[in-house]
């Protein structure tokens, strides 16, 4: 084997071992990049788009998260509460951690549920969602003023579907 | 012979890198000993060290400079290196997921490195048992750039290969410079 012949054959070689480096390197990229999106710290995934089965229902659903000792919470659940009894064909409901002695309305039933707050991961309370029918979330925003919840409600109103057979 | 010679000067120089690194920091090799060695554990890990350097020394020098003695430079480095793949190749099968303390960039036990200490194990055995091969001052000048330049990049890219391909130990980010 001359030496042209040896070079050309050592090259290769060396090549292999590069493309095996780069073929390690990544998947050790890709791992990593799966870790992080498994670790992202809570309220830094984004709450649209996001499915949760629990909230799957016949009909789009208007959802208010609340958190025990939010000053404002309560405001709101009572104007969510007036919106669901002036719109019976929508379906509301509102969700909590921990129950916190609200005054709650029939027309919005409050589920006290830490696992589905947790899957949920909103990252504001209180706050204003819509969940469609296959449980997506579709709409998420914080509810800071009476004037913001007002608009986002009607918002939400005027693109919800009614309850079957309402 | 001349791929095979600069595999295995390759090899040499990984040998005398490893070596030099054990000296100056014997910790990562010493750990790997430890399990086997209680508290000889720094004694043992300068003997491997100078074991490493003697026999890359020796095989450079064989191979670059015609110095007498290449069949056996060769053995010694081949049995180096296939008592480093045993004792990976062990400690793989055993489920060890720590540093192997092959050089100083840390990488896991993993089967990059297993590979690594094989082939070159079984190219240096394999090139002492073929015979003498042809040495720089009766092969010319292309052979040694060639020898020198070939082993040259591919030490390096040895030397950082298992830590690529097996990965750095969970939880440390590798050893800084």
């Amino acid at each position: 084997m001359n030496v042209t012949t040896a070079a050309l054959v050592l090259a290769w070689i060396c090549l292999v071992l590069l493309v095996l480096a780069m073929a390690g390197l990544l998947r050790q990229i890709r791992e990593l990049q799966a870790d992080v999106a498994g670790l992202s710290p809570r309220g830094r995934r984004p709450v649209v788009g996001r499915q949760v089965s629990a909230l799957a229902g016949n009909t789009r659903t208007v959802l208010l998260v609340l958190s025990p000792g939010c000053p404002f919470c309560q405001v709101a659940y009572r104007m969510i509460a007036e919106a669901a009894e002036a719109h019976p064909e929508i379906r509301f409901e509102a969700l909590a951690f921990r129950a916190a002695g609200w005054d709650t309305s029939p027309a919005v039933p409050l589920r006290v549920d830490e696992q589905l707050f947790a899957d949920l991961d909103v990252p504001w309370a209180p706050a204003l969602l819509a969940v469609d029918p296959s449980g997506i979330v579709v709409s998420a925003r914080p509810v800071g003023s009476v004037d913001a919840l007002t608009e986002q409600l009607r918002d939400l109103l005027d693109g919800a579907e009614p309850l079957p057979g309402v | 012979m001349t791929v095979m010679a600069t595999i295995c000067a390759a090899a040499a120089l990984l040998l005398v890198w490893s070596g030099a690194e054990h000296l100056r920091h014997p910790a990562a090799l010493g750990r790997v000993l430890a399990g086997s060695g209680g508290r000889l554990a720094a004694p043992a890990a300068r003997t491997v060290a100078v074991a490493e350097l003697l026999a890359g020394v020796a095989t450079i020098g064989s191979l670059l400079a015609g110095i007498p003695g290449q069949g056996w430079a060769l053995t010694a480095q081949g049995l180096l290196y296939a008592g480093f793949t045993a004792s990976l190749w062990t400690r793989y099968r055993r489920g060890d997921r720590t540093d192997c303390g092959c050089t100083a960039v840390a990488s896991v036990v993993g089967p990059a490195g297993v590979a690594r200490a094989a082939g070159l194990a079984v190219a240096s055995l394999a090139t002492a048992a073929a015979g003498t091969v042809p040495t720089a001052p009766a092969a010319g000048t292309a052979w040694l750039v060639l020898l020198a330049t070939g082993a040259g990049v591919m030490a390096v890219l040895l030397h950082a290969l298992p830590a690529a391909i097996d990965g750095l130990p969970a939880g440390d980010p590798g050893t800084p410079a």
